[in-house]
């Protein structure tokens, strides 16, 4: 059996209202905001954070983690393994089994089930998974209006609060948003990348995974949803058949962090449940979807003096969308 | 080419760990001293401390004329870990007014400045407003 032990997550102070990106490219409205990086921020300094912070909610030293695998689509190296920096930053042994998943989003549950597997096959006792992401959009583009930063981690144990109950997965060649090594996102059919990649994908997934585990959508209690874009997520919940108010999201507070995007919507999913239950996971980036169930055994820990998801969401500083510009590093500049 | 003295981070400055004299109590962060500042032992004894990412101000300035490659103003700040270790660093994540001697501030690992696209990390301080 496999738990979740432990969370951690960490989302950058600054934020940017969707209203301000609009009014800079003369738009009108818009709803929501984002979490902005400063510019000495990357997806190490915040991955390190977010895994600190779970490791203390364990009440665990970096030393008796036995593996450490990160998920990221935005690290910027073509090589340059972060995994084992991160290992090292969080005081793990040498000995500790690294790997680094990217070049999809979808790669957090990748990781997720690399290290559900290794524990399984009983190579490793204890894991953590970490997300981190800064995703910059080209500006003036809509993705702009929803590419945040943020990081969260998982510590994986054999006894937690959670257990990840079912895994099921639906792979296909089907693409939708790809991008190139230091490029942004080019524009794509954004509806039909809905259609076809997203909710064709997480349907058959979710599908697949309610039939192993011969389990009904309605017993599960909340639903995090990886999905890039506000709408995706709502029309899903539709198209599935899933209550709205099951559906666990940070999007509109913090926007779409990539691989981390997901780990923080299932950590603020176990920060805010009030009676045990059961949630359904799924992630979602090109190439497919993976969904999973967690059943939650016990409340988690609260652990004073670490931040809650909810504080961290609360806790903000708007910039402008010049500071925005300066903060992405798309304008160079000191860090 | 990357020097190599950037090329890792040491493990004291990476984990915080610094070493507290065994006759005095004086912690030295990050380097383990052969001699006590505070006692003078020579050669002192040191055991390994794991310190804590807080501490406060003791004194600072803010720049205002630096080298192209910084942001300015900077404050820059003598900071005493609650262990009693003493670090030279940046103060970031509030206005230049808002900080002052006795400010309760947080190690934050972040980047430093890049070195032929590699990333080199180090702490700064945030004021203190809860740990993440």
């Amino acid at each position: 059996m496999v738990d979740i032990a432990s969370y951690g997550v960490y989302v950058p102070r600054y934020r940017i209202k969707a209203e301000e990106i609009n009014q800079a490219w003369g738009r009108s409205g818009g709803r929501g905001e984002k979490a902005v990086a400063a510019p000495d921020e990357d997806v190490l300094t915040m991955g390190v954070k977010a895994a600190r912070a779970a490791l203390m909610r364990a009440s665990l030293d970096g030393a008796q983690v036995e593996a450490v695998y990160f998920a990221s689509i935005s690290s910027g190296y073509a090589e340059n393994a972060l995994a084992a920096q991160l290992a090292g930053l969080l005081g793990a042994n040498q000995g500790v089994s690294v790997a680094d998943f990217g070049l999809s989003t979808r790669s957090v549950t990748s990781a997720l089930q690399a290290c559900t597997d290794a524990m399984e096959a009983g190579r490793i006792g204890c894991g953590l998974v970490i997300a981190s992401d800064r995703l910059i959009a080209k500006p003036g583009s809509d993705y702009e209006l929803s590419y945040a930063a943020g990081a969260a981690a998982l510590v994986l144990a054999k006894e937690g609060f959670a257990s990840l109950g079912g895994f099921s997965a639906y792979s296909s060649g089907f693409v939708g948003r790809s991008r190139a090594e230091g490029q942004f996102h080019g524009t794509v059919d954004e509806r039909f990348v809905m259609q076809q990649g997203f909710l064709e994908h997480i349907s058959l997934a979710i599908q697949d995974l309610t039939k192993v585990m011969n389990i009904t959508l309605d017993q599960f209690g909340q639903v995090v949803l990886h999905a890039p874009d506000l709408r995706w997520g709502n029309r899903a919940l539709a198209q599935i058949g899933l209550d709205p108010k099951k559906h666990v999201s940070t999007f509109a507070q913090i926007g779409y962090a990539g691989c981390a995007s997901f780990l923080v919507d299932l950590a603020y999913a176990l920060e805010k449940l009030t009676s045990l239950r059961k949630i359904l996971a799924v992630s979602y980036g090109p190439g497919g979807s993976d969904a999973l169930a967690l059943s939650v055994e016990k409340q988690p820990s609260k652990m004073h003096g670490l931040m809650t998801v909810e504080e961290q969401l609360n806790q903000k500083e708007h910039v402008s969308y010049s500071t925005y510009l300066r903060y992405s590093r798309l304008l160079g500049g000191p860090r | 080419m990357t020097s190599p003295l950037v090329w890792r981070i040491s493990r004291e400055s990476a984990r915080l760990i610094g070493y507290k004299c065994t006759s005095c109590g004086w912690v030295s962060f990050p380097e383990r001293k052969r001699t006590c500042k505070r006692c003078g032992a020579a050669p002192a004894e040191f055991e390994e401390l794991q310190m804590k990412p807080f501490g406060k101000i003791i004194s600072f300035v803010i720049q205002h004329r630096l080298p192209e490659g910084f942001q300015t103003p900077l404050p820059l700040a003598v900071v005493e870990f609650d262990e009693g270790a003493r670090v030279y660093g940046e103060i970031i994540d509030c206005r230049p007014e808002e900080v002052q001697v006795g400010l309760e501030v947080e190690a934050d690992l972040r980047v430093m400045y890049e070195e032929n696209g590699l990333d080199i990390y180090s702490y700064k301080f945030k004021p203190r407003r809860g740990s993440a």
